[in-house]
């Protein structure tokens, strides 16, 4: 019962704040204030955000899904998943410059292309969106293709590892 | 509920002794003293293992993929089923090795200044079975490769004397340490070619990208020297694994993705292909090896445990769903053994009496099982996230399997 007190409390105390003038009044003086102080800033400090770059138009399929095509060799978390993207690292991680590459098809055009599996370095593991799929994969001994290795080499944050990217590089056939 | 009927209850015998006492007013009684003793007053007490690990103890490795950073080994008791301890690992943790006499464990293992950021630290760091407490340390270049655990890029030789580990930066290499000195020997390249199969006190063999094998040594002072190098023995669209078996001193069975089995013999110092066979006969093409670890040896009856599915191409860390077991003089199944619970890692113990172990990736439960009929004896659960690979410790004498 104490929880349901407390919950009950909760909301109308929040209901009480959003309904009230004074809380009107200061959220319409932090809406000014705020206007303001954008306006005094140099145009360099309000850049705008830079969104993760989504799939392309002539895609299907749900690139937070393990299923999506371009996943065809991944094994790891996906990007996608972590606040990036199939090609966008996740904010505070750094792509790997090296990697290694899979084939994968393109069911909405029928075409093989040449899928980068950079990861995203820096950061402890995102843990979300593990995807372990492994066509075309060879053992570690063969890297180019190996996708058992931790590829966050070169890379100027370390080698912890985020998550994993699925860039389409080109046509592979 | 449980409180409020307590209240009663209790609300009832208050009243029922008001009742007796406005009745009959005698002296209230002290309560009879505890006719057990009263508990003793404690000292805190850390435990203390064994001197080295016995047969059936096992080591399990826990990769923790989600919390990559923070890499172990868990330590139980196969034979009662109890946890016992814990070694910490590091980033992409792959495993131990055994010192020849049992009482040590090296572990490699990566670190960062600052969690998962600031400079990085490769160490190797002996940890005695006694009190698991990390005990002398040797710092090696940070190029340790970070993979999926493969206890070939960190074996021991068998006498105990080096340890090699390989790099991969994608530069290879392999970084040697003298652990009888605990000292860093030196790095040493070997292009083209990664991990190390010993063959010897002082020889191993490496898998390369073209598909052959290359030999090497060690001198007494840990120095390598590369060796000769073999044709390309496998296809690139059937590689073998990374994860060869080894059946004899000199003597490995490289297994491709499809279960076609090559031994090669490294005695002279140039590896021999010899016999070649297969995992699965007329109208089994569609099952496959698979795993993280699908293959436990045991020397004393020359028998291999594979984890087989049924899967195509690309299935190859898939899980088994049933242990086959070969006779390898023969090159013959003599079994084939349904898995209640799928296994990505299969070991066995060394010793005459063997247990056999499964796990899962991702499940946290070991399975021990009879080796005969891989029927379930008890099961070792709650140990962490993401078992990778099992290993069971030497049972005999110095130079006897001291390295995986």
């Amino acid at each position: 019962m104490r929880r349901f007190d407390r919950a009950a409390e909760y909301l109308a105390r929040t209901a009480a704040r959003s309904t009230s003038r004074r809380g009107f009044i200061g959220r319409l003086g932090a809406f000014v204030t705020a206007t303001g102080a954008a306006t005094l800033l140099p145009v360099s400090r309000v850049r705008a955000e830079k969104a993760a770059v989504p799939i392309q138009v002539h895609e299907e399929g749900d690139p937070n899904s393990c299923d999506y095509w371009r996943y065809c060799a991944v094994d790891g978390f996906l990007c996608s998943c972590c606040g990036g993207s199939a090609s966008s690292c996740p904010p505070g991680t750094e792509p790997s410059p090296i990697t290694w590459l899979g084939t994968c098809r393109n069911p909405a055009d029928g075409r093989n292309y040449v899928i980068s599996y950079n990861d995203c370095c820096g950061k402890a593991a995102c843990g979300r969106c593990n995807c372990s799929r492994d066509e075309g994969a060879t053992p570690v001994y063969q890297p180019s293709t190996a996708n058992d290795l931790d590829w966050c080499l070169g890379t100027q944050v370390g080698v912890a590892y985020h998550c994993s990217l699925s860039v389409v590089t080109g046509l592979a056939d | 509920m449980r409180s409020l009927r307590n209240g009663m209850l209790a609300a009832g015998l208050g009243a029922a002794f008001v009742m007796t006492s406005s009745v009959c007013a005698a002296p209230r009684k002290a309560p009879a003293a505890p006719k057990v003793p009263e508990l003793a007053a404690e000292d805190v007490t850390v435990v203390e293992l064994k001197d080295r690990m016995p047969a059936h103890w096992l080591v399990v490795n826990d990769v923790v993929f989600t919390h990559l950073l923070d890499g172990r080994a868990y330590i139980v008791d196969a034979d009662k089923g109890t946890y016992l301890g814990m070694v910490p690992g590091g980033h992409s943790h792959a495993g131990v090795q055994f010192s020849p006499d049992g009482a040590n464990l090296l572990m490699p293992g990566t670190f960062f200044a600052r969690g998962s950021r600031g400079e990085r630290t490769d160490v190797i760091t002996w940890f005695a079975l006694k009190d698991l407490m990390p005990g002398p340390e040797v710092v090696i270049p940070p190029k340790r490769m970070q993979a999926l655990p493969l206890l070939s890029s960190i074996p021991l030789t068998d006498d105990g004397r080096f340890m090699l580990i390989f790099n991969f930066t994608p530069e290879q290499s392999m970084t040697v340490v003298d652990a009888q000195a605990k000292k860093l020997v030196g790095e040493f390249e070997t292009p083209g070619c990664a991990l190390a199969h010993m063959t010897g006190a002082r020889s191993f063999m490496m898998q390369c990208a073209d598909g052959s094998l290359q030999s090497a040594t060690l001198d007494e002072s840990g120095v390598i020297t590369l060796g000769a190098t073999t044709d390309p023995l496998f296809d690139r669209d059937d590689p073998a694994t990374d994860k060869p078996v080894r059946v004899g001193n000199s003597r490995w069975l490289f297994i491709t993705f499809a279960g076609a089995v090559t031994e090669v013999d490294n005695a002279s110092g140039t590896p021999v292909a010899g016999a070649r066979w297969r995992l699965t006969g007329p109208g089994e093409q569609g099952w496959r090896p698979g795993g993280l670890q699908p293959y436990a040896f045991h020397a004393p009856s020359g028998l291999l445990y594979v984890l087989m599915h049924e899967g195509g191409p690309g299935t190859h860390k898939h899980p088994g769903t049933e242990i086959w077991v070969f006779d390898v003089a023969r090159q013959q199944r003599i079994a084939r053994l349904p898995i209640e619970t799928p296994a990505t890692a299969i070991e066995i113990s060394k010793d005459a009496d063997p247990l056999l172990y499964t796990a899962l990736f991702g499940s946290g439960t070991v399975v021990v099982r009879k080796p005969a009929d891989a029927s379930v004896l008890r099961k070792i659960e709650g140990l962490g996230n993401d078992i990778s690979v099992l290993q069971a410790p030497p049972v005999a004498a110095p130079a006897a399997g001291a390295a995986k």
